[in-house]
């Protein structure tokens, strides 16, 4: 199973965001000491809770009970935030809903890195609730009041040197141009850093330096590192 | 010799080097095999497969350097021969070369030999700069996981040499290594169903042609359906129904397959440096490929490379050296005598036979005596500068300054290599046109090389024309600069036509930039030697042919013929009627062509007007017999007169409307 930012897996991740959405029943999230919670409030997702303890995401003050550590209370609020920004997305953006749209939203959150939900939250125009009416915790992208999306993945070529990211996909009309990059061992995953455009562009992948013309160049798209 | 080598009528086992360009292949191969080679073209082909003899514990090998790949799925002509060895010649052990550092880029290579199903060793090269760099690699790990040695070595220090070889003897015999990536579904099941119909001499390598037929591989296709017409029908019908899914080629498909496995590979076995560290040239190689600085230093290349050192040093002291103090002093004076000692008279058969031999143009006293005295300096300087930029990593460089420019006339910047090339043996050069990807581009190549390019005897002889005359910048005349302006201008004018001229899809542009490194003496030798040996043994009997033609043309009169329409020629053009057997000549050795220039000038026939004039329509005109031959082979014989023609009519256009301006304006009298 993959491990994500915190150290903790996807199931971890829906324990520690049940116990933020119970302290928001109780109306307490925003307090900057919560309160512990009854476990068996939590379902059975409460399997999880050695690795948030593990992680120093939660502490248990009492049997039976689960308080957030400051860093647990920072990492859940993050996660309810992209869970909800993920539900906006599929029901502004894909247009689902209801029923529809849960499975994808879950499916969203965990898919969804940093980087990624500050450009979905402008996308968005910052968006201040859920489709269900819950608050979104703001981020850093909402409290500047950003208004502009960069592009997540770009051409080579519209990179400036001296930028890097990561090789998202290859796709040319031309076949054997794509043969070209693959034989070279230009794959998608690897890191790519753009060096030059003028004379012509080059650009470093490993500890290998090539050089290619513009058609070539834009056979390559890349993520950007945010 | 050892007795295993010399038995006859059974073959060595082979021992195949295999990697990318630039990895040490070379030098691992003469550390393997010592003295015993010879360098050959692979049939068919003008690349060069070199081959020789190791002892490996009790076996002897036939080692075999391959050319540079990047990938069993060929592009250029140099992968195909290389996989082609590996396909045909059944390898008893292959030796897969890398650049440690670059390990993750190369895997994908060796994860495709281990799908061949061949012994293979990895040998992990140039570990002294992966150290510098901080790289670090758990070799033994790897092996495990790889399941063949891994094995660690610095080629030109001779670094790990004795473990190479313990691996070599390990895996010789030791059967084929397991496959080591399990594809997607569809394409095992495509897999297992075309693997059993391939015919009989496929089945070694069955799972590696099913995977490549898989990615639409003609060459294996084509001899499939050559030996097995049903079973290509059959293995046609499986490809398509595995291909239909929606978005996707195979051939990507399966390279990511492999490339999941090498990045957990390298994710578990390898340590990159948290921060990339920059050597000293890391940074040389950055000024090479900024045009603010990579322009200045490809004039400083070209200056010093070409000029002083190819044009000064070899057209003027070495030629001045043996035509002058050895030959013209002593060696022909004395086969002078001598012939006429033997053959007395100055008419009839033994004029003749005396002229066949000796005389103003014998085949001994111009052929060979040119051949070795004026060319073979020249060109052997010009190999040496070739060799060593091609050695320092620099010519990639110099293709990705000049791509721009060569988009124009509708090539890409890997043409720079004929087009140096050409600066050295023309013949050679429109023989390396092969690496070139479209016909177009070689068509525009061979046509440009024949026309603007001056070989180096040429520009050696010229060169020293040109250099009297009032100097201009660095010590260069303004005829001389003139000259190149005027070579050059048409060059990229002519270019610029014929692109526009022939149809066709624009040349794309792609090469790794290797490391720039100090050349090594060893390579710089092999290399030089192994061209100067071709040159020797491809044109010097053409010169001797050239001496032939010339001697029957003489005897026959059709010379004279051909000389007295030449002198009309030339006379339009402003230049003495004398210089009518000049441009002649020339057509037979381009460099006997300007030879006889030298002579005209020295004799005091020609002003400075008339030289420029005459050695930009020497340059521009019609290629040697050597080249047109090439040409011929290359291009077919139609294209070939098309371009014989149309060169003819450039140079003395050019060369005459060059006579007029200058007339005209009184600017050189």
């Amino acid at each position: 199973m993959t491990h994500n930012a915190n150290g903790i897996d996807e199931k971890a991740e829906e324990l520690l965001e049940a116990i933020w959405v119970a302290l928001e029943l109780d109306g307490l999230e925003r307090q900057p000491e919560p309160p512990a919670i009854q476990l068996d409030r939590l379902g059975d997702e409460q399997l999880q809770l050695e690795q948030l303890l593990g992680e120093q995401l939660a502490e248990t003050p009492t049997p039976g009970t689960v308080r957030l550590t400051a860093r647990g209370r920072e990492a859940a609020e993050n996660i309810i935030r992209r869970h909800r920004l993920a539900e906006r997305l599929v029901v502004d953006v894909f247009d689902l809903h209801g029923e529809e749209m849960e499975p994808y939203a879950c499916r969203f959150e965990h898919l969804v890195h940093p980087g990624l939900e500050e450009r979905i939250c402008t996308l968005l125009g910052h968006p201040r609730v859920c489709p269900h009416d819950k608050p979104i915790p703001p981020g850093p992208c909402c409290r500047e009041e950003r208004h502009e999306v960069g592009p997540v993945v770009v051409r080579l070529p519209d990179l400036h040197p001296g930028q890097r990211g990561t090789i998202a996909y290859l796709y040319s009309e031309d076949q054997a141009r794509l043969g070209k990059l693959l034989a070279m061992g230009v794959l998608p995953g690897a890191e790519i850093e753009l060096q030059r455009r003028i004379p012509t562009f080059v650009f470093r992948v490993g500890f290998s330096q090539f050089a290619v013309d513009e058609q070539v160049a834009s056979a390559v798209y890349v993520r950007l590192e945010s | 010799m050892s007795a295993a080598a010399t038995r006859v009528g059974e073959r060595l086992p082979t021992l195949a080097l295999v990697g990318n360009p630039n990895v040490g292949k070379s030098v691992m191969f003469y550390n393997l095999t010592g003295r015993y080679v010879t360098v050959s073209n692979y049939p068919g082909s003008t690349i060069e497969v070199t081959r020789g003899k190791a002892r490996v514990g009790d076996t002897t090998f036939e080692v075999v350097d391959t050319p540079g790949m990047y990938s069993l799925m060929p592009i250029t002509d140099e992968e195909r021969v290389a996989r082609r060895i590996l396909l045909e010649a059944e390898p008893g052990v292959v030796l897969h070369m890398v650049d440690a550092k670059n390990l993750p880029r190369m895997l994908p290579l060796t994860v495709q030999l281990l799908e061949l199903g061949l012994p293979l060793v990895l040998v992990l090269n140039m570990m002294d700069e992966a150290d510098r760099l901080g790289v670090e690699i758990d070799a033994a790990a790897l092996s495990r996981d790889l399941g063949i040695p891994v094995v660690q070595t610095v080629s030109i220090a001779r670094k790990g040499m004795s473990a190479l070889r313990e691996a070599i003897g390990q895996v010789m015999g030791a059967g084929p290594p397991a496959p080591p990536v399990r594809h997607e579904a569809a394409v095992e099941r495509a897999v297992d169903e075309i693997a059993p119909m391939l015919p009989d001499r496929f089945q070694h390598l069955a799972r590696a042609c099913a995977l490549l037929l898989l990615q639409r591989d003609e060459e294996i296709d084509a001899l499939v359906e050559a030996e097995d017409p049903d079973a290509a029908a059959t293995v046609e019908r499986v490809v398509r129904g595995a291909t239909r899914h929606p978005g996707k080629t195979l051939s990507f498909t399966v390279a990511m397959a492999r490339q999941a496995l090498v990045r957990d590979l390298v994710a578990r076995h390898m340590r990159l440096p948290a921060e990339r560290r920059f050597t000293l040239s890391d940074r040389l190689g950055d000024l090479t490929i900024n045009p603010i600085t990579g322009v200045p230093i490809l004039l400083l290349v070209i200056y010093f490379g070409l000029y002083k050192f190819v044009g000064v040093f070899g057209a003027g002291v070495l030629v001045d050296l043996l035509e002058k103090k050895l030959f013209s002093a002593h060696v022909i004076p004395w086969l002078d005598e001598l012939l006429r000692n033997l053959l007395p008279g100055e008419s009839g058969w033994r004029y003749w036979t005396r002229e066949l031999f000796g005389g103003q143009y014998g085949v001994i006293s111009m052929g060979l005596t040119y051949a070795i005295t004026i060319v073979m300096p020249i060109v052997s300087m010009f190999f040496l500068f070739f060799s060593i930029m091609e050695d320092s990593g620099y010519f990639p460089r110099l293709a990705m300054l000049v791509d721009r420019l060569f988009k124009k006339i509708g090539l890409n910047g890997r043409a720079v290599i004929p087009v140096v090339l050409g600066f050295g043996c023309g013949t050679m050069a429109t023989m390396v046109t092969r690496i070139q990807e479209t016909r177009r581009e070689r068509v525009i190549t061979t046509f440009l090389l024949a026309l603007a390019i001056p070989c180096s005897a040429q520009f050696g002889v010229i060169t020293g024309l040109l250099a009297q005359g009032e100097q201009g910048v660095l010590g260069l005349s303004y005829v001389f600069l003139a000259w190149i302006a005027i070579f050059f201008g048409v060059f990229l004018l002519a270019g610029w036509l014929l692109s526009r001229l022939l149809e066709g899809p624009p040349a794309s542009f792609y090469m790794e930039l290797p490391t720039l490194r100090l050349p090594r003496l060893t390579n710089v030798v092999i290399k030089t030697v192994a061209r100067v040996k071709w040159y020797f043994l491809e044109v010097l009997p053409l010169f001797v042919v050239a001496s032939l033609l010339v001697w029957i043309g003489r005897l026959t009169g059709l010379f004279a013929l051909l000389v007295a329409g030449m002198r009309q020629l030339v006379t339009a053009i402003g230049l003495p009627p004398a210089a009518g057997e000049v441009f002649l000549y020339g057509f037979f050795r381009r460099d006997l062509g300007a030879a006889g220039l030298y002579k005209l000038n020295e004799a005091g026939q020609l002003d400075g007007a008339q030289l420029l004039v005459a050695a930009v329509t020497l340059t521009l005109f019609m290629p040697c017999v050597a080249q047109f031959l090439i040409m011929k082979k290359e291009r077919g014989l139609r294209t070939s007169l098309i371009m014989a023609g149309a060169i003819f009519f450039i140079a003395f256009g050019v060369g005459g409307a060059l006579h007029l301006l200058l007339s005209a304006t009184g600017i050189m009298s």
